[in-house]
């Protein structure tokens, strides 16, 4: 009986990411189309830029033929479908400025990306979330005052202040740290510090609430009059519920980097897909912009499915309502 | 945290600081000693003190200049950002959650493509295809900033319609568009209100994001100022530190405004902060 029930809830969830995952087709087919429309608008034109760029002079000639080689003399509609066809066999196109492959430009940035957006998550997460805890259970206290406070300072700060700051003291002055960042760990440090900084400013206001918004719920009136240990109550059932929150955040807080990692990659010269991006756009290399924004969108949204997937495993109420339980 | 009445009075401070500010980042390019565009490298990298009150950058401009013009432009823009985003969002949002049906299918998708562009990376994509410059960074953030008021509009003025006092005014004869501007609109202006002004940080940190990077603006504004005063962080760190403190003052009292204004507005607001 258990079994049969378990397959029925497993039924449901996959039922559920089969739906989710059709109704991504059109959102990313919109996102490609937006992408690509978007520099397909842009008041320069790419075949100049690109001659430029290599150093050879635009006559009108050169830029005609040119023009027809790449196929940009098409019309819209064409042009979009045919580099759509090329991107989802996995061919980005060819960067303007250097002919270099925008997948393997792409996949040359990731790891350094991955690796800073994995580290400030981590350190965003193990800060806020113990921090928010604090906060809502010694509300009103001074140990909630003082970390509010700071939490509010936090969220003012931009991460490219953080970092510019962390730079000045710890490395200009106090050499604890590289100025640039090399292969090392250590190096690290600092640009997740600039990055996890401002992120728990604000994620501990909003673990603060969702802790708060629980601790209010009858059901732990109930159990303080049961007699329950607090340490239990919070533990096992508090933090359990206000985990959907915990989890949402930590999720967006992912989306926010993705992308947003670019000043600090700049900052502590961090060669990531943020670096990459900001070069590309500041000589207008359209291919590698196209490839970043889709892959990033892409991510994002898988991201987004997976978080709502999990809220199957974590929230007792979605699960019973299916038999998982 | 204080009464009712200290919620309001804490806003009326709040906004007074606020509409002082605007005023002053309008004059504010006037009351600058030099002309914050004068290179001067005879005197450049000058310590805070004497004819410059916060020193000099790398090529002699007066960083105090700088800042007041700055002012202008890093506030303004924000300011501007937010209420495009506001009109163009509760337009769409108004339209699509009165009219429904197919129109409201529509618009919400392309809503969902627009919120498929995780944080700062349509706004990336936007300012590549406009080129830098201050205006086109306000319109890259623009960009992504209505979504969130056209959601909000929609789903208001979907539950809205439903209310008795709506139907009865439809039974009244009344048009859709005086029932919009008198019945739907003014219950739809505090959470709009509160959306705004939580706006008016992120903003604000969005433009001197954009700028620090290169994509906006390439005279006097805060974040370049910063992105320009990096490099020679060691030898002149009040060239960093000044548009720094700039920014921060700025954020924190955009955000203690947006703060009060949720107080007084929507007390109940909470899982407003929730969302980004």
């Amino acid at each position: 009986m258990a079994g049969k029930m378990e397959r029925l809830g497993q039924h449901a969830v996959l039922r559920y990411v089969l739906r989710r995952l059709l109704s991504l087709i059109p959102v990313l087919l919109g996102v490609t189309l937006l992408t690509y429309a978007l520099m397909y608008l842009s008041p320069k034109d790419p075949v100049e830029m690109m001659l430029q760029a290599q150093g050879t002079a635009p006559s009108v000639d050169v830029v005609e033929a040119m023009r027809r080689q790449l196929g940009l003399d098409r019309p819209f509609i064409v042009q979009y479908l045919d580099w759509l066809g090329h991107f989802i066999r996995g061919d980005m196109g060819r960067s303007y400025v250097d002919g270099a492959s925008v997948a393997d430009k792409l996949l040359t940035a990731l790891p350094n990306t991955l690796k800073l957006t994995a580290a400030s998550v981590v350190v965003t997460a193990v800060l806020s979330v113990p921090l928010g805890i604090l906060t809502a259970v010694y509300r009103g206290k001074t140990a909630d005052r003082i970390i509010r406070f700071l939490s509010f300072i936090g969220n003012s700060l931009p991460n490219y202040i953080v970092s510019l700051g962390l730079l000045y003291f710890f490395a200009l002055k106090l050499g604890w740290f590289p100025v640039l960042s090399s292969r090392s760990v250590i190096s690290l440090v600092l640009p997740t510090l600039a990055l996890a900084i401002p992120m728990t400013g604000k994620y501990i206001r909003q673990v603060r609430a969702a802790v708060l918004e629980q601790l209010h719920k009858p059901y732990v009136d109930g159990a303080v009059a049961r007699g329950l240990k607090t340490r239990t109550i919070l533990f096992r059932d508090v933090l359990r519920n206000a985990m959907i929150t915990i989890v949402t955040l930590m999720s967006m807080s992912v989306g926010s980097l993705l992308g947003g990692t670019a000043a600090i990659e700049m900052i502590f010269v961090l060669p990531g897909l943020g670096y990459m991006v900001t070069n590309a756009v500041t000589v207008r290399d359209y291919p590698v912009i196209q490839g970043f924004v889709v892959w990033m969108s892409v991510i994002y949204v898988v991201i987004n499915l997976l978080t709502d997937i999990s809220y199957y495993y974590m929230d007792p109420r979605v699960s019973a309502g299916m038999g998982v339980e | 945290m204080g009464g009712p009445t200290g919620t309001k009075r804490k806003l009326a401070a709040y906004l007074s600081l606020f509409l002082l500010l605007c005023v002053f980042s309008l004059v504010a390019g006037k009351l600058a000693p030099h002309d914050a565009e004068f290179v001067d490298l005879a005197a450049a990298k000058q310590a805070p003190g004497g004819a410059y009150p916060l020193g000099t950058d790398g090529l002699g401009r007066c960083i105090w200049s700088r800042i007041l013009a700055g002012a202008s432009s890093s506030i303004f823009a924000s300011l501007v950002i937010v209420v495009i985003s506001l009109v163009v969002g509760c337009a769409v949002g108004i339209v699509s959650g009165y009219a429904g049906g197919v129109i409201d299918e529509i618009v919400m998708r392309v809503v969902d493509v627009f919120l498929a562009f995780p944080g700062i990376v349509l706004s990336i994509a936007v300012a590549g295809m406009l080129g830098p410059g201050l205006k086109n960074g306000v319109l890259a953030l623009a960009a992504t900033g209505w979504t969130q008021y056209a959601r909000l509009t929609r789903s208001y003025v979907l539950s809205l319609r439903q209310e008795n006092y709506v139907r009865a005014a439809r039974l009244n004869g009344q048009t859709g568009l005086s029932i919009l501007i008198r019945h739907i609109l003014p219950n739809a202006i505090r959470p709009v209100a509160v959306t705004g002004t939580l706006h008016l940080s992120g903003a604000m940190l969005g433009i001197s994001g954009l700028s620090f990077l290169g994509l906006s603006s390439s005279s006097a504004e805060w974040g370049s100022m910063l992105s320009e005063g990096r490099s020679l962080m060691q030898q002149c760190p009040w060239a960093v530190l000044y548009p720094a403190l700039a920014i921060f003052l700025v954020t924190i009292l955009f955000n203690l405004l947006g703060d009060s204004v949720r107080d007084v507005l929507d007390p109940s607001g909470a899982e407003n902060t929730l969302k980004d």
